[in-house]
């Protein structure tokens, strides 16, 4: 094995459990809210895992992440305590936003925030991007449905005009809700975007966190220099249906994990090796899950009103 | 004589309409979002293909299209699931289509529906937890159906498709869904937009319902004339506009004691207008201060503990109907 092989193998090892380490929190969570013991509705976003791998690879600490309404692996990958967003699945005090949020509205510092609105994110995004000095950046995560929205014209027109420092990442699974990417645009891919509005923009197999982290940090570097934003394109699978409990036009085809341990034997590693890492995280993420449950810290109503204004006078 | 769920009422108005009236499309078809209750839209989907479009999530474009065509005769109605996405579309629900026949002397009309599942629905928290009907109801021009029992969602829907000249809001409940009502006689539920019903008739207080709060406070009612004795008249609005003032005005003078039960937050939710309309016109008649059940100023939360705490349930409408009789 040459330096290079050596080096691509422990960097593709540690992906590897990364990526492992968000999908085996939903399959805890899945397995949990299956069980009825997980209040709401669940978007996963296992298929993504590697989009958020190479992503974050990429990020600094001084920049800031906007996620969408699958943003469980932005905010573990971002480094958020996997302890706090799954509390806050739970609805418990002690969870990222004390129970008020759940999935789809978690907030944090470095990965702000999520929204349950399709392109809800992009003009925040945007605006949060406008304050940062250089080298800083946003990166801000949304599916290929959002693009059919006008939340994200006037974000990335806004962004090319002003110059904005915006890494767009579209997840594109292919599907909006129930419907294919056929049934509701005409334009084939998101990336043909960038070219309309003058700004980079690749596309990759989201699949491959070496692809998405070599696109990302190509993208980044004008990004970062004052240039404007940029545009990536991220084909991914949704193995996952729209929602949990459902069932339609699920996958396991493209499958990042599988992808990267396939990679991984080609570079020796032995199956028995990833198979122990599969295990371990995942009996480290049922644990936390049956942990969480176990608490008692439930949220008290009492203390909501305080929560509207920052000075309450009457409600 | 037919048992029917809510939905399986409301597939029947559009099914209905569907037959009658080539001009009838479906923009959108999510009608029962994500229950059980849905295979009777995707019933109908098979039925009529071509009568109605799979549309992205372009809300704003949705709507506007309905309106569009609606001037031009087609009656159209439009399909935005759930209620919070409809502030995507605002701009053309109620900045394009309540104005049409207002500055056109009636000339061009635009009949297009607005149909959305509205309602504190169990940990759909902020984001998708919204009642916008008293946000509409602040809108002129544009009529908002709250229906409260299958039998309405049947009556209204298939009024607004088949007859009305107005645009309409149309506020279903996630919760009204599965709800079930023995339906003998249909045409008997074709009752005009702007009439509400008596669900139940009694003498010593009124209780205002729209939507989800028609059931929750029946069931109040059979609680506090068990444990109470007190004899409850439930009204059922139908629609907030136009708005039956008649109705509750015939029954606020004969009890003399109001609550209002309903589901939006309490600054200026529709509660808010209706007890204004009562203090107006029926002071004179009231015997107590009338009280409204609505949902505290709190955006929805997600933890099903702190969302029980916000929602206006059948206890919380016997705790403030018991005030109200109390001496």
């Amino acid at each position: 094995m040459t330096p290079a092989e050596a080096d691509q193998r422990a960097r593709l090892v540690h992906w590897h459990a990364e990526m492992m380490r968000l999908r085996a929190f939903e399959e805890a969570v899945a397995e949990a809210h299956a069980a009825g013991e997980l209040p709401g509705l669940l978007h996963l976003s296992m298929g993504g895992e590697a989009v958020a791998i190479g992503i974050f690879d990429c990020l600094e600490d001084h920049d800031r992440v906007f996620s969408s309404h699958r943003p469980h692996s932005h905010f573990l990958a971002g480094g958020v305590d996997p302890r706090l967003v799954m509390a806050e699945l739970a609805g418990r005090q002690s969870g990222l936003c004390h129970g008020r949020a759940g999935t789809m509205h978690l907030m944090s510092d470095r990965v702000v925030m999520a929204t349950g609105i399709v392109g809800g994110t992009l003009p925040v995004a945007l605006g949060y991007a406008m304050t940062r000095s250089q080298p800083a950046v946003v990166a801000c995560f949304f599916g290929d449905g959002a693009v059919q929205t006008g939340a994200f014209h006037e974000s990335m027109n806004l962004a090319a005009l002003w110059k904005a420092p915006v890494l767009f990442v579209c997840e594109n699974n292919g599907w909006a809700e129930f419907s294919s990417r056929d049934q509701h645009t005409t334009v084939g891919n998101v990336v043909r975007y960038g070219e309309l509005y003058g700004i980079p923009a690749q596309e990759v197999d989201g699949s491959d966190p070496e692809a998405v982290r070599r696109a990302a940090a190509e993208l980044l570097e004008p990004v970062r220099a004052g240039a404007g934003p940029a545009l990536l394109e991220c084909h991914i699978a949704r193995l996952r249906s729209h929602y949990e409990g459902d069932w339609r036009e699920q996958t396991s085809e493209g499958d990042p994990l599988l992808a990267v341990e396939r990679r991984l034997s080609e570079l020796g590693v032995h199956d028995e090796e990833i198979n122990e890492v599969r295990a371990a995280l995942l009996a480290d993420a049922r644990a936390l899950c049956r942990s969480v449950l176990a608490g008692d810290d439930v949220p008290d109503p009492d203390d909501d009103a305080a929560l509207v204004f920052a000075s309450p006078l009457s409600t | 004589m037919a048992v029917v769920t809510y939905a399986m009422a409301l597939a029947r108005a559009l099914e209905e309409a569907l037959v009658a009236d080539d001009r009838v499309a479906l923009i959108g078809n999510n009608f029962g979002g994500l229950t059980a209750e849905q295979r009777h839209f995707d019933e109908l989907g098979a039925r009529f293909p071509d009568r109605i479009d799979h549309t992205p999530w372009s809300e704003l474009a949705n709507a506007g299209m309905a309106i569009g065509a609606a001037t031009v005769g087609m009656r159209p109605v439009v399909d935005l699931v759930t209620a919070s996405f409809v502030f995507q579309a605002f701009a053309q629900i109620v900045n394009e289509a309540p104005n049409i026949a207002y500055t056109t002397d009636g000339r061009t009309r635009a009949p297009a529906v607005f149909h959305m599942l509205a309602g504190i629905r169990g940990a759909g928290a902020s984001q998708h937890s919204h009642r916008p009907q008293a946000m509409f109801w602040n809108t002129p021009g544009l009529q908002v159906a709250v229906p409260g029992t299958p039998g309405d969602a049947y009556g209204l829907m298939r009024h607004y498709l088949l007859e009305a000249d107005e645009p309409c809001a149309f506020v279903s409940h996630p919760k009204l869904l599965e709800v079930e009502q023995e339906i003998a006689d249909w045409e008997a539920e074709r009752l005009a937009p702007g009439r509400g019903r008596i669900e139940r008739e009694g003498a010593d207080v009124t209780i205002i319902a729209s939507s989800v709060m028609v059931t929750r406070s029946l069931e109040a009612a059979e609680r506090l004339a068990a444990d109470h004795a007190i004899d409850c008249e439930v009204l059922n609005l139908r629609t907030l506009a136009p708005f039956d003032d008649a109705l509750v005005a015939a029954s606020v003078t004969k009890t003399g004691r109001v609550v209002v039960a309903d589901e939006c937050f309490r600054s200026a939710g529709a509660g808010a207008e209706i007890l204004a309309r009562v203090a107006e016109s029926h002071f004179a008649s009231l015997r107590a201060a009338p009280r409204r059940v609505v949902a505290p100023d709190v955006p929805v939360p997600f933890s099903p503990v702190l969302e029980d705490a916000v929602t206006p349930t059948a206890e919380r409408v016997v705790a403030a109907v018991a005030e109200a009789c109390a001496r």
